[in-house]
């Protein structure tokens, strides 16, 4: 495989860079899924390049001015193809366009439309029952940050623990996605928002069998993190978004002000020892701070057992970060996320179908390896025994992990 | 829809390897699927020679019962319940003979025994005399030290020995913390708490009231040969052991933790305050104390004659005409499942030698590995104070007993030899926090690490084995216990 059509680099490119729609995509317009719901970025589309690899793809005319990618259709099949400067076709490879949930049409028994309850972003139902950031209704968003900087009237009021569950029924029901992923913009509470989330995932765990990602700030006591595995939360992020501190204080002044990095850094560390390896993540926007720095947190976070996912596209236009985003310089940082995370032993599998950040499992391709025992276990997780296996063990390892404390009392037979 | 809020219980996440865990929680139903695997294997294997049908199924229920006994898996009395109910049921002696066993006369000493030093401990008069003692002669450290470590053992001449730890740790704790004794790296401190607990231990053996186990090694005698002890003869058994023992134990104490502190004034003012919120001694404490001299002075001189059992119940019964104690005050004091313990260990001790399974196991065991009736005395003993180090002490003797008695008849000892050579080694833990309440006692002050137990303790384990074995082969036959009739 060249490297221009190794699935990594064309995630890469096509997040930087966008896809601009063919006429005969057009018609199918419709049925795509466009990227939707209270936290999107702008208006893309998801699309699963070859190895699973999912791509959100913005869409837009002012985001994919000259794009070299442009996705057509033949039929009911899609192909993305990639021209030289001089309009020559120099890669054509089919790929998934994800059709639209139809679930994102329908209301629930209360009135609201399920699509402001939660988005499908790759085999994620994301939601954030809150509505809201924290940091923005503080007036410090991040700078970058679409969902931080609406305005106040605009946000929506906490989704009831009814209506999440009717959402998640019906995008189960239709396969539009395989976990749950809550997201919560609280803050100003011990908890960092677990607290909030508490009915919400207790809810989900006694009614589907899936496994729940979540992401919530840093709690102020490490006793929090413990309860978020306890409640049955699978895989946690803190997301710190940068490394350098003094490029978190300039482009996210809220995380710098009210919780500090220092703090993300000892939450993440103590979350790494609690949930098991591979699922305790957080996000590093590659393009906001030197590629150097963002490889020292690569580093830094590695060695504390936490799995970086660089996120490449937030959207440009508020920081301007789009001009920084350059894929050369890009590549060696992502081949050092993989080198990173694999010379610490961190389970790659978890973390996967994510389209708006590329994985350690994904970042392979840049430093040049198969990974062919990591990718055929993560492969094992996408069939119905494999899944249910995960799922199983997941269960099982916080049965034997979680006590409480009358428990160990009684364990000490004193 | 209600959801319910999560628990705010306190959450602890166990970080330890996976297989750590995995194999501390499948260990219950690991060790019980073993235990019954083992009981169905013995009972449906062929009949070893020399062992009846009725001995191997009394076998397997033996074997069922050491499985969980050693590893506690089954609380001691539920096991001891569990042979209750297969004895009769799977043939071997019948339901009548069987809950007859259970109404051994040890059972009910041991009871006696338990309500008077509860009217002790309830009135206050034991706490009363350890304050005495240590404001008599506790002055320096060295003189505080000792008065402790021969308080403890005084006093568990008299009464339980876990019921002494309980009630001399407060005080010793107190003494602890007014000498403002750090938690860690004072002598002084691990000198105390050791002495708190190796006294009870020593002190524990030398009479039949310091704990279950002489009474219940004495019921088993008396259930599989007639013989028995009176209480003045057992004290003549064991006080050369106490002797020695009470000396090496302050020894290695004062060797391994030379005391390092110079002035107890702050303890002795303590124990002056404590002395003089006392008071003078109730009426109820005067008679109880009165009632607990006139039963030692029984047991001592009309033990054989009255019965130890009867005369404890006398005791218990004048208390309750004089009205020094509730029944209520008893409830909170006695621990009725050890009764039952000793109950079904008294039984299955009988079942197993009426149906010379005792025997087949000496036969297959200790008479390959001991040549003479010294050498097995010398094995016996050595297994029990080892096993007690980390087992309950009546689960040592409800063990070892049987088996001895079988050994006994084979090797042509003095059956009565056994039950001192099996109960007084297993009242010996010196190494182990688990090995009895009085050591867990000690432990749970924080002033002790594991590595203070145990080396000093090992050390005094085998003095304590060396001291029993001399006591065995120059002192007993000087009172008419020799090994060989």
């Amino acid at each position: 495989m060249r490297p221009e059509t190794h699935p990594a680099f064309l995630k890469l490119e096509l997040a930087a860079r966008g896809v601009v729609l063919d006429p005969s995509v057009r018609v199918h317009a419709t049925s795509l899924r466009p990227t939707t719901g209270a936290d999107a970025v702008a208006r893309s589309l998801d699309l699963v390049l070859p190895d699973e690899v999912w791509v959100s793809a913005p869409v837009e005319e002012r985001a994919t001015a000259g794009s070299p990618f442009r996705l057509l259709a033949d039929g009911e099949r899609f192909f993305l193809a990639r021209h030289d400067p001089d309009g020559a076709e120099t890669v054509r490879i089919e790929v998934r366009a994800v059709p639209q949930p139809r679930f994102y049409e329908r209301r629930t028994a209360r009135g609201t439309p399920m699509w402001r309850v939660a988005a499908v972003h790759g085999s994620h139902l994301v939601i954030n029952p809150a509505g809201a950031c924290g940091f923005g209704l503080r007036g410090s968003p991040c700078r970058f940050c679409v969902e931080g900087a609406r305005v106040t009237a605009e946000r929506d009021a906490a989704a009831p623990v009814e209506d999440v569950l009717e959402v998640i029924r019906a995008a189960f029901d239709e396969g539009a996605a395989e976990f749950v992923y809550f997201n919560s913009g609280f803050f100003d509470a011990d908890d960092g928002g677990i607290g909030f989330l508490a009915p919400y995932i207790e809810a989900v765990r006694r009614h589907f069998d899936t496994l729940i990602a979540t992401q919530v700030h840093p709690p102020r006591d490490n006793r929090w993190v413990d309860r978020t595995y306890a409640m049955g939360v699978d895989a946690l992020s803190y997301n710190l978004e940068i490394f350098d501190e003094d490029a978190l204080k300039r482009y996210c002044m809220g995380r710098a002000r009210y919780i500090g990095r220092e703090r993300y850094l000892e939450a993440l560390a103590h979350a790494a020892q609690v949930f098991p390896s591979g699922t305790v993540w957080t996000d590093l926007v590659v393009g906001l701070e030197s590629s150097e720095s963002t490889m020292r947190g690569i580093d830094a976070l590695a060695a504390m057992a936490v799995v970086p996912v660089v996120s490449v596209f937030r959207t440009p236009e508020a920081a301007g970060p789009r001009a920084a985003l350059d894929a050369p310089e890009v590549v060696p940082v992502l081949a050092h996320l993989y080198r990173a995370v694999k010379e610490r032993r961190i389970n790659m599998g978890w973390m996967r179908d994510l389209a708006l950040g590329i994985t350690p499992l994904e970042a392979r391709h840049f430093a040049g390896d198969g990974a062919r025992l990591a990718v055929a276990v993560q492969q094992l997780t996408r069939f119905r025994l494999g899944a249910l296996a995960a799922r199983s063990l997941a269960r099982f390892r916080r049965r034997l992990r979680v006590r409480t404390v009358s428990e160990s009392f009684d364990a000490s037979h004193l | 829809m209600a959801v319910p809020q999560p628990s705010r219980a306190e959450i602890l996440i166990d970080t330890r390897p996976l297989w750590r865990i995995l194999a501390e929680r499948t260990y219950r139903p690991i060790v019980l699927s073993t235990g019954l695997a083992v009981y169905l294997m013995v009972r449906t294997m062929p009949p070893p020679e020399g062992l009846s049908p009725a001995g191997q199924k009394a076998l397997a229920i033996f074997v069922l019962c050491l499985v969980y006994w050693v590893t506690s898996v089954l609380p001691l009395t539920v096991t001891s319940l569990l042979a209750i109910m297969l004895l009769p049921t799977t043939g071997v002696i019948s339901a009548k003979e069987t809950y007859a066993l259970f109404g051994n006369e040890a059972v009910f000493f041991i009871l006696g025994a338990f309500i008077l030093a509860a009217a002790l401990i309830k009135c206050g008069l034991s706490s009363r005399i350890a304050i005495a003692i240590l404001r008599r002669f506790g002055h320096t450290p060295r003189t505080l030290l000792l008065s402790l470590f021969l308080m403890n053992a005084f006093m568990s001449f008299f009464m339980s020995e876990h019921a002494v730890a309980a009630m001399t740790f407060p005080i010793t704790l107190e003494i602890a913390r007014v000498l403002r004794l750090p938690r860690e790296g004072s002598n002084y401190a691990r000198a105390l708490f050791l002495a708190m607990a190796w006294g009870t231990q020593i002190g524990g053996i030398a009479t039949l009231l310091g704990g279950g186990r002489a009474p219940l090694a004495i019921g088993m005698l008396r259930e599989t040969t007639g013989q028995s002890y009176s209480f003045a003869q057992w004290t003549l058994v064991a006080w050369p052991i106490v002797a020695m023992l009470l000396v090496a134990g302050w020894q290695v104490i004062v060797r391994f933790f030379p005391i390092d502190i110079d002035s107890v004034r702050d303890a002795d003012a303590v124990i002056a305050q404590k002395m003089l919120r006392m008071g003078r001694p109730s009426v109820r404490e005067k008679w109880i104390g009165l009632v607990m001299l006139a039963t030692l002075a029984a047991w001592i001189v009309g033990g054989e004659d009255f019965g130890l059992a009867n005369i404890a119940l006398g005791g218990v019964i004048v208390i309750f005409l004089l009205r020094l104690l509730t029944w209520p005050d008893i409830e909170q004091y006695v621990n009725w499942g050890i009764l039952l313990m000793y109950g079904g260990a008294i039984a299955l001790g009988s079942a197993m030698t009426r149906s010379g399974a005792s025997g087949w196991i000496a036969s297959v065991t200790v008479s390959r590995w001991a040549h003479s009736p010294l050498q097995v005395v010398a094995l016996i003993s050595a297994i029990g104070i080892l096993l007690t180090e980390a087992m309950s002490h009546s689960a040592v003797v409800a063990l070892l007993m049987p088996v001895a008695l079988g050994i006994a008849q084979q090797f042509g000892i003095d059956p009565r030899v056994m039950a001192p050579a099996v109960a007084l080694p297993a009242g010996l833990a010196f190494t182990l926090p688990v090995g009895t309440p009085g050591n867990a006692i000690a432990y749970s002050s924080g002033y002790l690490r594991l590595r203070d137990m145990l080396v000093p303790g090992f050390v005094l384990v085998a003095l304590a084995w060396l001291a029993f074995n001399l006591t065995v082969v120059y002192y007993w036959p000087l009172i008419g216990l020799a090994i060989a009739r």
